[in-house]
């Protein structure tokens, strides 16, 4: 079974600094593998383990530098990956970066039976980006994976267990077929160690651009975008807070209070 | 300026966040414009005449009752092609999805296959002049809730999803009455892939309960495992007491596996908006505070006084909030 990965390297939203102009600092800004990008990657090689053959691409857009969470992927045990990245994608909203993802796997990856994405990015947090590259793609979606639950590989087909609001949805799709993955158990994932960096050191990741996967450029980056940031501020703060120092009669003060308002 | 074309709701059938939209719609709609709900099911699965009632007094001017043997349950890719059957015969101006799981399934499949543009998460909508037309603004939190961004669409349909209980539910009440048409959505060569086997209810799931809550009192980093027991505990002596209080959680108690994860507020977890907030031990985030900040009174309670949550509350108390919460409970 071939899978495809698609993850994405992210500013850490918890190490977000503020110029004196509101605009947020990106230079120096950290960079991380997207969390859910991390149950991603997990779910691909479970799926791995129970087939009898196949490999794993992990698939990424971004600057030069997003080769860094290509090299984690590897070092985690995907077998093959890809780095997009053009001047020409910058500025892309959900639909271009799902044209381009989607265009990259036709041309590059198009024997996959498996497509797996995070279920957010935590930058963005729109959770479109994977149905989209379904769409594109023609593929059927499940989105909100908690888990894989079987894999049957001559009917060609998986089942999964959906997250709901309220329960779960046993649901069964056939393959090829994209699945978005929800945040799983921290410790099912495991952590590379040095060894596999060593391992990975050398691995031959190739780069590509718009021109490499045939996209139109009219459907990249800001052209290919119907939506733009048309203003962008800091969140206000609406409240006036009043401190109380309370001392030894807080569990007091605070019962008082929530009744008080309570019943106002 | 005129816009005649409509604004269409997608209706999660009995869900509160579609009426929220209805009225959402009603607010932004301009003179010629419809608010057009749209409602899902299959053949046998009709929808009452009480439950269009409720659409019509929530906003609706219209309801496209939208008929096929194969959406009796939801199935993303039958739901789509057939929406977008409807909406390439409409063409509306803007569509409306709630930011539910199945919303969040079915809004970018929709925008995809259309070729235009989806704005999720949405805390605000406005119609503006842009370039001598009024477009939808949507603005929403990013970068985990840091920076808000409003966002505009230069293709229509201008889409957008919204969360539950964020644009507070307004004071309905308009016509019971209005027009109620079927669509029959031609579905026959739709191969779906995907087969629903069967739903398991999870009780533990207290979605509903910070849905419904009065009072939420939320833990943070800054309780351990036991201060979570009593933050249930002091949770149980409230609803005994009849006040309706649910336990909320910030990412990080999450994430240490000192709550689970559909107690979980802020940008990856729920929006709530509650009559009061009390924060135990809670930093404030900014991605906590952008899925509790509609909430009525904030209350917060910390040991470190530069905690940002006390940038954000009503009312603020320096001290150990474990030890406080103990307090709590003996009461």
């Amino acid at each position: 079974m071939n899978i495809t990965v698609c993850i994405k390297q992210v500013p850490d939203t918890d190490d977000i600094r503020w110029s004196k102009e509101n605009n947020i600092i990106r230079e120096g800004m950290m960079s991380i593998l997207n969390p859910y990008d991390d149950f991603a990657i997990q779910a691909a090689l479970d799926v791995k383990k129970l087939c009898s053959e196949g490999e794993i691409t992990a698939v990424t857009m971004g600057p030069l530098q997003a080769k860094e969470v290509l090299v984690y992927a590897l070092a985690r045990g995907c077998d093959e990956a890809v780095l997009l990245t053009d001047k020409k994608f910058a500025g892309s909203d959900t639909l271009a970066t799902s044209k381009t993802l989607a265009q990259c796997i036709k041309t590059k990856t198009p024997r996959f039976d498996l497509i797996i994405c995070g279920q957010f990015a935590i930058d963005g947090d729109t959770a479109q980006t994977g149905p989209s590259i379904a769409n594109h793609l023609n593929l059927p979606q499940v989105t909100f994976v908690k888990e894989i639950l079987n894999i049957d590989e001559a009917a060609r087909k998986i089942v999964v267990k959906q997250e709901l609001e309220n329960g779960y949805n046993i649901v069964e799709a056939a393959l090829p077929c994209l699945i978005c993955m929800n945040r799983g158990e921290q410790e099912a994932i495991y952590l590379p160690r040095i060894n596999d960096y060593v391992r990975v050191a050398n691995a031959f990741i190739p780069v590509y651009g718009a021109k490499d996967i045939e996209l139109d450029e009219n459907c990249a980056g800001i052209k290919g975008s119907p939506t733009f940031v048309w203003r962008a501020f800091k969140p206000e703060i609406k409240r006036e807070p009043v401190m109380v120092n309370c001392d030894n009669h807080c569990a007091q003060f605070l019962t008082d209070k929530i009744m008080e308002v309570y019943n106002s | 300026m005129s816009i005649t074309c409509d604004i269409f709701v997608y209706v999660q059938k009995y869900t509160s966040v579609a009426l929220e939209l209805l009225g959402e719609a009603r607010r932004l709609a301009q003179q010629d414009q419809k608010v057009c709900a749209l409602v899902f099911g299959g053949v046998a699965d009709r929808i009452s005449e009480e439950y269009s009632k409720e659409l019509f007094r929530a906003g609706a001017d219209k309801i496209y009752d939208i008929i096929n043997e194969k959406l009796d349950v939801y199935n993303c890719q039958y739901c789509s092609e057939a929406a977008v059957q409807l909406i390439e015969r409409e063409n509306p101006y803007i569509i409306l999805i709630g930011a539910t799981h199945q919303g969040r399934d079915l809004a970018p499949r929709i925008s995809t296959r259309l070729n235009t543009g989806l704005t999720a998460d949405c805390t605000k909508l406005e119609l503006i002049e842009y370039k001598d037309e009024l477009r939808l603004a949507a603005t929403r939190p990013t970068f985990g809730g840091q920076l808000m961004a409003t966002i505009l669409c230069k293709t229509n349909p201008q889409m957008a999803t919204v969360r539950e209980n964020v644009l507070r539910k307004l004071e309905y009440n308009y016509s019971e009455e209005g027009k109620a048409e079927e669509f029959r959505p031609n579905l026959d060569n739709v191969v779906s892939g995907t087969t629903f086997i069967e739903f398991i209810e999870d009780t533990a799931k207290n979605a509903d309960e910070l849905e419904g809550a009065k009072i939420i009192l939320a833990g943070g980093k800054g309780l351990n495992k036991e201060g979570f027991e009593k933050l249930e505990e002091l949770a149980k002596k409230f609803n005994d007491r009849g006040l309706q209080t649910a336990v909320g959680a910030s990412r990080k108690a999450v994430d240490s596996e000192m709550a689970s994860q559909c107690c979980q507020v802020g940008q990856t977890g729920k929006t709530v908006a509650p009559k009061i907030y009390v924060a135990f031990g809670i930093s404030g985030a900014v991605q906590h505070l952008s899925g509790m900040q509609n909430s009525d009174f904030v209350i917060a309670v910390n040991s470190d006084p530069d905690a940002p949550i006390f940038k954000y509350c009503d009312v603020g108390v320096v001290g150990d909030a474990g030890a406080i919460l103990a307090q709590m409970c003996e009461m």
